[in-house]
């Protein structure tokens, strides 16, 4: 008897972001775990290779951030090294994509390139580099370079940035890299022969204009902030139209936005976990600062479960009173407005409003439901998969995998076994000039 | 000599050791020859060659695994065992896979960032849970300033005065959390107490940090540094060793040799200002071994041919070489530590996995073996800090601990 034939599915492809250094990871929790030991990387990558994850995801950020001119204290604070912890997981693990963020801005191609060979060579072909770009003068106090980098010139430096690490990992191929760029003055032949993967697979996670661009000419996988339905299809056409203009295929590129689970026994259970949560992360200390940044002044009179401040934000501290993070809001008084006439007219405290705009897409229901979620999104072309944002350390994919990831394998949505040994496999996507050659047959 | 180790016997109760491994080996044909002789160069690149190699000399007794790296770019012919891993990354992936070994990178200090080396060095001694240690190196070569193209080559007294910044910057931000900062103090919402933050503020010739650190301090605090010394290295590396090196490895080609080394040392330890115990010193051997196939000394010429053959450059004689049986070898710990004052020996295995298994074979059953001793059992394992005796240092930065301004001052 042969099976019967099924239409083939679009295949989800999933990621682990290990709890970061904002408000959506929860340390106040009593089951929220170190954010520092080995163990913990241990246990989230082995839950995401349990539940065969195409990759494990860190971030990034070269200097603490502040606050009011001291160091932030109210989220998660300090972590190790990306690729140190990445290539320590690679022998703990067999098949998971190993992917971390780098700088362009306060790094150099020719070492870089080295650290992700090394690591994909340590890891039989799992290394992923997320590039990002940092202009910041602030984080550049901690540099030799300095934060010179003017803001409009990062992409030119994170393009030329990345030319030049793939130059590097052909180099024992193709002859010594030789270029005079805007950025660049450099004559060597890399240290390595091409490592497994011909080039580790390249994560970008831009949303502006350049950034855009330079995800469609140059990202295997973008890691976006549109996780919804509506803004993820946008986002997702929108993108992989560029593709052309760069001479690749819309399936060389697979959009991965970040997105939180909030999973229940039923769908009310999961909405007041939900709610839960969201008083665990916006906590009232929090939510002052969160509402001092758009009013860029000190409002530490006031009460977090009391009415939003009658006076209006101070523009310029507003741009300057937090550093170290993306700003999300271009003008104080016009949102300062919103907020307010929001909180009027729901009858909103502050640490209530600020739960309210703060709160992302998330996928949030029983496992059944939430599967659907996702797979609806992905068939339609919201996105080709989500990088999990746990808000626990390192217990918070353990319920996705047990309860959720069976659903989407029952949907014929999610792989049951893996693709093949490197995390190219995992993807489906090709190194660019080294596809694997059909196998000569004779006569 | 009041050390009750070194009272109570000829040799080496108290010895100890340290493998660097530096590709297939020390021997230039080490990568030509396959195995039995040599090492397949297919495999060198593999987590599982290096993982063999330190889980070996884990085994083995030795105290640390030096991995020698450098950012020189491949030259001609580019060949399999030609390439080279950046030896951070593998000492990383080494961590969970080993238990009590220590993990001394050579990690450089002329073309990197110091903020990257200072914090990756610490999150290597967080995923070996306390057993990092960093050998710092400096690029003097053309090639390896035009892989950059961001500055111009420079002599080495130079560079080792750039890498005493470096060591400076590391150990700063290594102490720029105090231990006891993570709070999680939910009544007041905070994860941090600030206060026990420092920036370091360093300021030097040549680039400036602010701090802190990306990372909390790490199961050391301050892991190990190891510096090597030759008559030909300039007076800032010997400086630098005497303030701020843990272990220090004297190189020449004999005993004699070392002993005046040991002297240099010795007189700059005396005047230099330091921070903690004196440092332990290693002397530098390359080894050779008898195995069951082949003695060392047909080892050494079927190797001395295949890179003749190859056009290699065959070692420099500036390093003590045993070439000999285990037994010999054991023999010449003795009489090197009679003529010399020393805690050890680096070894440099001519072929990396070869001449470890007959050390494991030969010499390891002839010293007491330190795995068997109770504290390496202890679980959790003992840091590298604890393998050699050294306390946890108080944090520079906490209110109570002295400093001086003699401290603080670089090296020039």
């Amino acid at each position: 008897m042969s099976q019967p034939r099924t239409p083939i599915r679009k295949q989800i492809h999933l990621g682990a972001h290990f709890p970061g250094v904002n408000s959506t990871t929860v340390w106040s929790d009593p089951t929220s775990g170190s954010q520092i030991e080995l163990s913990s990387f241990i246990h989230l990558a082995r839950t995401a290779e349990q539940g065969l994850f195409d990759l494990f995801f860190l971030a990034e950020g070269l200097r603490l951030r502040e606050h009011r001119g001291q160091i932030f204290d109210l989220d998660v604070v300090g972590r190790p090294d990306a690729i140190t912890v990445l290539s320590a997981l690679a022998g703990v693990t067999e098949h998971l994509g190993l992917a971390g963020t780098c700088s362009t801005t306060y790094n150099e191609p020719y070492e870089l390139a080295r650290q992700f060979a090394s690591l994909d060579f340590l890891s039989g072909g799992r290394a992923a580099w997320n590039a990002v770009t940092s202009p910041d003068s602030f984080t550049g106090e901690n540099f030799r370079r300095g934060g010179y980098l003017p803001n409009d010139v990062r992409y030119e430096r994170a393009a030329e940035f990345i030319e030049l690490t793939r130059a590097f990992w052909d180099s024992w191929d193709t002859g010594p890299v030789r270029r005079t760029t805007a950025h660049f003055d450099v004559d060597a032949t890399g240290t390595l022969p091409r490592c497994p993967q011909g080039w580790p697979i390249q994560i970008q996670a831009g949303d502006s204009e350049g950034g855009r661009d330079l995800g469609a000419a140059y990202a295997d996988v973008i890691f976006s902030r549109h996780a919804g339905y509506d803004d993820g299809r946008a986002y997702y056409a929108d993108v992989k139209g560029r593709m052309a203009r760069f001479g690749r295929q819309p399936d060389q590129l697979k959009i991965m936005p970040a997105a939180t689970v909030v999973l229940g026994d039923s769908e009310a259970d999961a909405r007041e976990r939900a709610r839960h949560i969201r008083l665990q992360q916006v906590s009232p200390q929090g939510a002052i600062a969160s509402l001092e940044q758009v009013w860029g002044r000190d409002l530490s009179a006031y009460d977090p479960d009391g009415p939003l401040p009658d006076l209006d934000p101070d523009e310029a501290g507003s741009a300057a009173i937090t550093q170290g993070r993306v700003r999300q809001h271009s003008n104080s008084r016009s949102l300062a407005e919103r907020w307010r006439a929001m909180a009027e007219a729901e009858d909103l405290s502050i640490r209530e409003l600020i739960i309210k705009v703060t709160t992302r897409a998330t996928f949030c229901g029983t496992p059944a439901q939430v599967a659907d979620q996702i797979d609806r999104n992905v068939q339609d072309d919201a996105a080709d998969g989500y990088i999990l944002v746990p808000h626990l350390t390192p217990h918070g994919l353990d319920d996705f995998v047990a309860r959720v990831v069976p659903e989407l394998q029952d949907r014929g949505s999610y792989r049951t076994d893996w693709e093949g040994p490197t995390l190219r496999h995992q993807l489906g996507i090709d190194h660019p000039h080294h596809a694997p050659q059909p196998v000569a047959t004779a006569g | 000599m009041t050390d009750p180790d070194r009272q109570a016997g000829p040799a080496v109760r108290s010895l100890r050791l340290a493998l660097e491994l530096s590709g297939a080996g020390s021997h230039p044909a080490a990568g030509r020859h396959q195995a039995p002789a040599g090492v397949d160069p297919s495999t060198l690149l593999s987590l599982g060659y290096t993982l063999g190699i330190a889980q070996a000399a884990e085994a083995a007794g030795f105290d640390l695994l030096v991995l020698d790296d450098s950012l020189a770019p491949a030259d001609e012919p580019l060949e399999a065992s030609s390439g080279r891993l950046d030896a951070l990354t593998v000492a990383a992936a080494l961590g969970p896979l080993t238990r009590t070994i220590g993990l001394a990178p050579v990690v450089t200090t002329t073309h990197t960032e110091p903020f990257h080396v200072a914090k990756n060095l610490q999150s290597l001694d967080w995923v070996s849970r306390g057993r990092a240690g960093w050998k710092p190196a400096v690029s003097s070569t053309a090639a390896e300033a035009r892989a950059f193209g961001r500055k111009d080559p420079a002599p080495p007294a130079e560079l080792w005065a750039e890498a005493a910044d470096v060591v400076a910057v590391a150990r700063r931000l290594w102490d720029s959390w105090e231990d006891d900062a993570i709070i999680r103090h939910a009544p007041t919402g905070r994860f941090l107490d600030r206060t026990k933050l420092h920036y370091i503020d360093f300021a030097g010739e040549r680039f400036s940090v602010r701090g802190p650190s990306i990372t909390p301090r790490s199961p050391q605090a301050q892991p190990p540094i190891l510096i090597e010394l030759d008559d030909s290295a300039p007076a800032t590396a010997w400086r630098l060793a005497a303030r701020e090196a843990d272990l220090v490895v004297l190189r020449g080609p004999d005993p004699d040799a070392v002993r005046g080394l040991r002297a240099d040392l010795d007189r700059l330890l005396a005047t230099e200002p330091r921070r903690g115990p004196a440092p332990a010193v290693l002397a530098a051997l390359h080894v050779l071994l008898d195995t069951a196939e082949a003695t060392a000394a047909e080892r050494l010429r079927a190797l001395d041919a295949s890179a003749e053959a190859a056009g290699l450059a065959l070692p420099p004689t500036a390093t003590a070489t045993h070439v000999g049986s285990g037994a010999e070898l054991a023999a010449a710990f003795s009489r090197w530590r009679a003529a010399v004052d020393l805690d050890g020996f680096l070894l440099r295995p001519a072929v990396a996995p070869v001449d470890l298994a007959a050390f494991a074979a030969a010499v390891t059953p002839l010293l007491p073996h330190p795995a068997l001793h109770p504290t390496l059992q202890a679980d959790p394992p003992p840091t590298l800090r604890d393998r050699f005796g050294w306390a946890r240092p108080a944090n520079r930065f906490s209110p109570g601990t002295a400093t001086t301004a003699t401290l603080e001052s670089p090296v020039r």
